[in-house]
């Protein structure tokens, strides 16, 4: 177990499927590629997570503060199936720090997948990152439209994005 | 602060990216520097507001009370009696005279106007002289943080000047 304070860093060393929700005990947890020959590593999920029908698969904290650090990771969402209502990539039962850099945001065009669940309160931090698919606006946390002033949501702590 | 640039280049958006990694993953110059351009100007915006928000009573009603008594204070000759006497009857709850409070209200009102017509020309400065910065320029992050440097010593500077004019001089 992470002792409080530490940082529990998980290296993709190829492409790597999340099929169900991955819960994390830790506190803060950095995601990052070791991909050979390559620069990122692609992660993708899946549309309804085993287990739990109205959820897509995605990163869970079980830490009331928690801080996930991706980089040089390809995210891949897939279009949620029918029923399933939670569907960001990244959630926490608290509050939760989601930095991004050097990474890649794939959303599948025409769905509603998010890279943040709607019940989170939480602060984006956002570098060198590329939607691979479209425009990410309206897609960082689900249920806010693109082009929405970053200080009207009230679960949004911080960010240094200037649009969702 | 390390200058960040939101875009788009070949149909992919890209969020948040130093000028350096845009430059090393072959960005064209002229994507980067529309987008750096692009950015200070929303700055400025934002920076300019920030002082007009400083000015500005959050309400609407008082900002109208605003307007009339600076109407009143420039022409008292001409104003209805029966507004007269409301400035009368201010002036004697706060123990000065109505003359007093008329000249307050017209020396606040001049620093109001000051401070907004000089915000409202450096914005227009400052995105001109944005502009005017030359697409290929290698330095270009170098020179809009200078002129957004300039602008906002040069608004800060005059908005110090008149607040302490609208609190009551120094």
């Amino acid at each position: 177990m992470t002792p409080i304070g530490g940082l529990l860093t998980v290296y993709f060393l190829t492409d790597y499927h999340v099929s169900k929700r991955v819960d994390f005990k830790q506190q803060s947890v950095a995601f990052k590629a070791q991909v050979a020959g390559s620069g990122r590593a692609k992660v993708t999920f899946s549309g309804t997570s085993t287990g739990d029908a109205a959820s897509t698969a995605d990163f869970s904290s079980l830490h009331g503060g928690c801080y996930f650090e991706c980089q040089d990771i390809q995210f891949e969402a897939a279009t949620a199936e029918a029923g399933v209502n939670d569907k960001g990539m990244f959630r926490s039962r608290g509050n939760m720090t989601l930095r991004l850099s050097n990474c890649q945001i794939d959303l599948p065009v025409g769905s509603d997948q998010c890279v943040i669940n709607n019940d989170v309160f939480c602060a984006l931090s956002i570098s060198n990152l590329n939607g691979g698919t479209g425009s990410v606006a309206g897609r960082w946390i689900q249920g806010v439209a693109a082009a929405t002033d970053p200080a009207s949501i009230s679960t949004l702590i911080a960010t240094n994005l200037t649009s969702l | 602060m390390i200058q960040t640039i939101s875009f788009e280049h070949n149909g992919q958006p890209y969020y948040n990216w130093s000028v350096a990694s845009a430059q090393e993953t072959g960005v064209p110059a002229a994507v980067i520097s529309a987008a750096v351009k692009q950015g200070a100007r929303s700055e400025v915006v934002v920076f300019t507001n920030a002082y007009r928000a400083q000015i500005s009573s959050a309400s609407p009603g008082k900002l109208a009370e605003y307007r009339f008594k600076e109407e009143i204070a420039r022409d008292p000759a001409s104003a209805a009696p029966a507004e007269l006497a409301m400035i009368d009857r201010e002036a004697a709850a706060r123990g000065i005279t109505s003359e007093a409070l008329l000249a307050e209200i017209n020396a606040k009102a001049s620093a109001y106007r000051q401070i907004a017509l000089l915000i409202g020309a450096l914005e227009a400065e400052t995105k001109a002289a944005i502009a005017a910065i030359t697409e290929d320029a290698v330095d270009i992050e170098a020179q809009i943080q200078t002129v957004l440097g300039n602008a906002k010593a040069l608004a800060e500077t005059a908005f110090n000047d008149a607040l302490i004019q609208i609190n009551g001089g120094a």
